[in-house]
């Protein structure tokens, strides 16, 4: 039995960092007890909430799902009682937390900042450098697939895909799902690939 | 929560819900991984759209300045078309060996294009000159040969398995006078040997009488093919050119848009040794920012003396 998340959170207050990490580790803990799937399902919960940032218009989404996340463990820090799965009441929490902070966003106009986002670099030639790094990183049959699903022109697509999925066994609902996960994982690699250039430079 | 139809998905994406209607979503999307790869899907499908022009034009005006907005919605949609433009890369080189297959029955396949596009009409115009390098042995004056064909039906270029076209910037382009004149082609890098510039439009020429001709009068001459192009709407070309029975005989890829008098043109030299008298054919592939490619075919005969 899991524990109703609270109505409400103050976003605003602070009880200091030992209250946040003693949060992280209990929602870390909570997810489950091998920390690889732990980590797994926290990057996922976060990435959730990136997207959600990002849906709704916000140009520093990453940042916002982090300032979440840090709410959410500095409630369970706090002592919130969960009875059951943290999971789903930190996805609950989480929720709140996220309408919250669109209430704050939208009375300090930061959401959709009046200030230009920072400019983000094309894919240029370093970035097609990395690009062919990521894809090399991958299974072959995970770089046959998104070079398969992207292959063609609009009027192709349909059928390639169709060709595709068939080849692969599996459904054009599961291919297409393959696809996004494997271009997340080109994206995240991307990002590192990108971060760790200019590192260099 | 009722199951979400596309354009609701759509709207949601683009910002153009209500606050309840949003609400509700994300709500649910953070508790369902389905409904949260749905959107994702959704999502996807727009990009897409967005780069293969048929995003309709509402749309287009609100995801376009999303981009301006969302860095990592940009990086997505960059990642998709350089994803997309790999692949057609890739498919440029498999497309040019289908090609080089297909010519084999290429008589068959003419009959049956010519009958189902009997009607089609494609006027091509070439223009043909002999250059003799500066440090030739024994200097003769630049001989120029213009060969026009006059319009005639001649069969539709055949598509290539990747939807490829026949562009009307690759077919449409009636070189000017400025063409015709005496070419002073780059042709001091291969000075040791004669360079035969052989000037094209990119128009598709297939009836036997039309093809214009080339003569080549030394053997170590090196045939630059310059082929003149209506406009630049192509990121860069691939030409691959091959005997009349199909052989391969040389193919050039990533080849960019040069200028000649002003004149938009593409490249490829070949030396002359590698062409016999006879029938050949340029197989030329424009192909776009976004990866898709159009095809034109150029025929023209070579004499050796």
């Amino acid at each position: 039995m899991t524990a109703p998340p609270p109505d409400s959170v103050d976003p605003g207050s602070s009880t200091g960092s030992n209250t946040i990490e003693r949060g992280l580790e209990i929602l870390i803990a909570g997810f489950d007890p091998d920390i690889a799937v732990a980590s797994k399902k926290y990057q996922q919960l976060r990435r959730k909430l990136v997207r959600l940032f990002e849906w709704r218009g916000a140009w520093t989404a990453e940042d916002l799902a982090d300032e979440t996340l840090t709410r959410v463990a500095r409630k369970l820090g706090e002592g919130a009682r969960i009875d059951g799965d943290v999971e789903p009441f930190a996805r609950g929490v989480a929720r709140l937390v996220f309408l919250e902070f669109l209430r704050e966003q939208e009375r300090d106009n930061r959401l959709k900042s009046s200030s230009p986002p920072p400019s983000a670099p094309a894919v240029n030639e370093i970035d097609l450098d990395c690009l062919d790094r990521c894809l090399e990183k991958i299974a072959a049959s995970d770089r046959e697939t998104i070079l398969g699903y992207y292959a063609d022109d609009a009027a192709g697509r349909i059928e390639a895909r169709r060709t595709l999925a068939t080849r692969l066994g599996v459904s054009p609902t599961a291919l297409r799902i393959r696809a996004l996960r494997i271009r997340d994982r080109l994206e995240t690699c991307l990002q590192e690939c990108r971060a760790s250039g200019m590192e260099q430079r | 929560m009722q199951e979400l139809d596309v354009s609701t998905i759509r709207r949601f994406i683009l910002g153009d819900l209500d606050e309840a209607a949003r609400r509700a979503i994300e709500a649910e999307a953070l508790e369902s991984d389905e409904l949260f790869e749905t959107i994702e899907a959704v999502e996807d499908e727009i990009i897409e759209e967005f780069l293969s022009g048929t995003l309709p034009a509402s749309e287009r005006k609100i995801f376009d300045e999303s981009l301006e907005q969302l860095p990592d919605r940009r990086h997505r949609v960059e990642l998709v078309k350089a994803l997309a433009a790999r692949k057609a890369g890739e498919a440029d080189e498999s497309a040019v060996v289908q090609m080089k297959e297909r010519l084999r029955y290429a008589n068959h396949a003419r009959l049956a294009i010519a009958a189902g596009f009997g009607a089609a009409a494609i006027t091509a115009v070439a223009f043909f000159q002999v250059k003799k390098s500066a440090t030739d042995a024994v200097p003769q004056p630049p001989r120029t040969s213009v060969v026009s064909a006059p319009a005639a039906p001649t069969p539709a270029a055949p598509q290539i398995d990747m939807s490829a076209t026949t562009s009307s910037a690759l077919t449409t382009r009636q070189p000017g006078a400025e063409l015709a004149s005496p070419l002073k082609s780059p042709a001091d890098s291969v000075a040791a040997s004669q360079l035969v510039t052989f000037l094209l439009s990119a128009s598709s020429t297939r009836s036997a009488s039309e093809s214009p001709s080339l003569g080549i009068d030394r053997p170590d001459s090196t045939i630059e093919f310059q082929i003149a192009i209506d406009d630049n709407e192509f990121s860069h070309y691939n030409i691959a050119l091959r005997a009349a029975d199909g052989a391969p005989v040389a193919s050039q890829m990533n080849i960019p848009v040069t200028a000649y008098r002003g004149a938009p043109v593409i490249r490829m030299r070949v030396p002359g040794k590698s062409l016999g008298s006879g029938r050949y054919e340029l197989v030329i592939a424009g192909v776009h920012e976004r990866g898709t490619v159009e095809v034109a075919y150029l025929e023209f005969d070579v004499t050796k003396r």
